[in-house]
């Protein structure tokens, strides 16, 4: 049973064994390239100085919080899951090294290091309490975001701090001013992911997330690999919230909240479908930039900013729509219609 | 876990709608017994209360979240989960103080647009998950969205106009004893609502529906009609929801629903309402916003609200294994 849409599927095993890559052979990565293209020439097409460094670091420094978290999304969406406590484990990571370890004099690996390991911490929570603990994740997520989010509030009950800004400096520049480090960090993660799909790991984590039933029936290992999905996400935050901690230079314990929609959002908007079996991770990379790229077009174009949330739900049923199996007949059905209303017209 | 024991451990002695009936009842009872004890813990530490002032507190600041929390309660039987809660409120808190201007007229008028708006996008929600067969998450998180930017290009940011003086009185004014009139809205909302999901044939079909939706198609029932239904009570209900805290609050205003969304969902689940649907009911979800209001009594200090949050985690996960540990699996 599917908790997003409440649909069984049939179980068989030939299902989990057969199609254990059917994510890549999907090729679900491109409509969301596509859309991104078209976004990308317009925008350069509408704004100027759009091509220059300074605007480029600019635009991928804003949407790689985003971008970085939503690959975990991905993840726990492709083995099945559903993670609402992306806000409070960046909240967490954020309070953390803005208050201990981002601070002058503490350099750089340190609170890299220790970013990665309370998000990969938290992510090991995560797929335990689903796994082990057999609670379905939205039920765990919920959960462990109201706990992670008053550890945050304990650890810093108001906004505030100084990150070092050196640390600011080595994460939000460029290299020889023309790479954002951003960017850097997002083609780590893609590269990395696109080496565990090929892995044993990589395809049971798609068999699993196609049919655990049979998945568990085939003798694959289920509980193991949803942890280590689960901590394999939790990792893509805590690079995530380093990267925000370099960005906003201080610390919030609510910086997260708002970050849950975006990061689902551009997840989904990537191509990766609910429900699991399906996506190329990497691809919420896309999602994250459609997002923010539609922004910036439509307000070129003169649309009030007013309106962001507006076409963000939009684009979000859209995605979601065009990517489901259910839109092609669909489509063929209005086209049908289209069709015979001519013929009563001519 | 092997598939075998999974299948033995799911079949047990079980109710028509599913579920392991002693169990399920002993963990309710307990949520309630829980929130009970909260409350003693509240009055022996501040010797100032007395016993019934708690209890009246402690129902009075429940009634918004009890009438959200039934909406989420059926769209959750039903095998769905409703995020646009947050924003359903506000929209018909805004609704509401916009129309009213202190006439009788105007006062019925802003309640019934405010609802007829509550309806409408349950109406929405259920097309969209059952029409064009968009996940509940994803539909219900867009219409969030799409109603919170709608909110906010309507009235600049800033809302205008007051609640009705009757509202208000309604949800702030005490009665005989000193009991809140407040809450005859919450006995209100809990008689209908347990009512309506055990004792009419629409909370037939719902249990159905949310317990295997292909097996109530061969039954006969109609699933699609049933479900854009239960997400109108659902829409209907945030309305109300909406409604009330204007009342409460005296006023509306941007993001007023937001601190509703995650409470809704959390006594879903502490009350023992399986996630997978078709199983639970109000009965327990009642019981959690108790239990949730009640956390807040014996919490003081200035990090009160950073270990009401974790305690408000614990309580969901530990009462999802206590009532869901063999039936409510991770969903594949």
């Amino acid at each position: 049973m599917n908790v997003l849409t409440g649909v069984p599927r049939p179980a068989s095993v030939l299902t989990a064994v057969t199609r254990p890559t059917s994510g890549s052979r999907r090729h679900t990565y491109v409509g969301p390239c596509v859309v991104l293209v078209i976004l990308i020439i317009l925008y350069v097409v509408r704004t100027p100085d759009a091509l220059s460094s300074i605007s480029i670091l600019t635009l991928v420094n804003d949407s790689a919080v985003v971008a970085l978290a939503a690959m975990g999304e991905a993840i726990v969406l492709v083995v099945g899951g559903f993670d609402l406590s992306v806000g409070a484990v960046l909240s967490l990571i954020n309070v953390v090294l803005a208050t201990h370890f981002a601070i002058a004099g503490q350099g750089t690996v340190a609170p890299v290091l220790v970013g990665l390991v309370i998000g990969l911490f938290a992510g090991l929570i995560n797929g335990l309490l689903v796994s082990v603990g057999r609670i379905a994740s939205v039920v765990v997520t919920i959960g462990t975001s109201f706990v992670f989010s008053g550890v945050a509030l304990l650890v810093q009950p108001t906004a505030g701090g100084i990150v070092s800004q050196s640390f600011i400096n080595q994460l939000t520049g460029s290299i020889g001013g023309v790479i954002p480090d951003a960017a850097v960090i997002m083609a780590v993660i893609a590269v990395g992911w696109t080496w565990v799909r090929r892995t044993r790991f990589g395809a049971v984590v798609y068999a699993v997330g196609n049919d655990s039933d049979a998945a568990v029936t085939a003798g694959l290992r289920v509980a193991a690999v949803r942890v280590g999905a689960y901590g394999l996400a939790g990792l893509c935050y805590g690079a995530a919230a380093i990267f925000l901690t370099a960005q906003t230079g201080s610390g919030d314990p609510n910086v997260g909240g708002p970050l849950t929609l975006s990061v689902f959002a551009a997840a989904v908007v990537g191509g990766v479908r609910l429900g699991g079996g399906q996506g190329y991770v990497p691809a919420a990379i896309a999602g994250a930039f459609i997002l923010s790229l539609i922004g910036d077009v439509l307000f070129s174009f003169g649309v009030s900013s007013f309106y962001t949330n507006v076409y963000t739900g939009a684009v979000l049923i859209a995605a979601v729509l065009i990517s489901s199996t259910r839109f092609l007949p669909a489509l063929r059905a209005v086209r049908n219609a289209i069709n015979r209303w001519r013929k009563v017209a001519v | 876990m092997t598939a075998i024991e999974t299948s033995e451990r799911r079949t047990g002695p079980r109710h028509y709608f599913g579920g392991r009936v002693g169990r399920q009842r002993q963990a309710v009872v307990g949520v309630y017994l829980a929130a009970l004890a909260l409350c003693v813990v509240d009055v022996l530490t501040n010797p100032s209360t007395t016993f019934i002032s708690v209890i009246w507190s402690l129902l009075s600041l429940s009634v918004v979240s009890a009438v959200a929390a039934y909406g989420q309660t059926v769209i959750v039987l039903i095998g769905g989960l409703d995020l646009s809660i947050p924003y359903v409120m506000t929209v018909a808190a805004v609704i509401l103080t916009e129309t009213s201007h202190g006439t009788a007229a105007s006062d019925v008028l802003g309640v019934v647009l405010a609802l007829g708006a509550g309806l409408l996008v349950g109406i929405l929600n259920g097309v969209g998950v059952t029409l064009l067969k968009l996940p509940a998450v994803v539909m219900t998180l867009a219409m969030n969205v799409i109603l919170e930017g709608a909110v906010l290009v309507a009235t600049n940011g800033t809302p205008t106009g007051q609640v009705p003086g009757g509202l208000v009185s309604l949800m702030t004014a005490r009665g005989i004893g000193g009991m809140p009139t407040s809450v005859w809205v919450l006995v209100g909302i809990a008689v209908i609502g347990i009512a309506l999901l055990r004792g009419t044939v629409l909370g037939r079909r719902l249990y159905g529906t949310g317990s295997n939706s292909l097996a109530a198609r061969y039954s006969g029932i109609s699933v699609t009609g049933t479900t854009i239904r239960v997400y109108a009570i659902g829409g209907l209900c945030s309305a109300l929801a909406g409604i009330l805290l204007a009342a409460f609050a005296g006023q509306s205003y941007l993001g007023m629903g937001d601190s509703y969304l995650l409470p809704s969902i959390a006594a879903v689940v502490i009350g023992g309402t399986a996630v997978i649907g078709g199983r639970g009911g109000y009965e327990g979800t009642l019981g959690g916003v108790l239990f949730l209001t009640s956390i807040g009594f014996v919490l003081s200090g200035p990090s009160s609200d950073a270990i009401k949050m974790i305690v408000f985690g614990g309580a969901i996960i530990i009462s999802a294994i206590l009532f869901n540990r063999a039936t409510d699996r991770e969903p594949s």
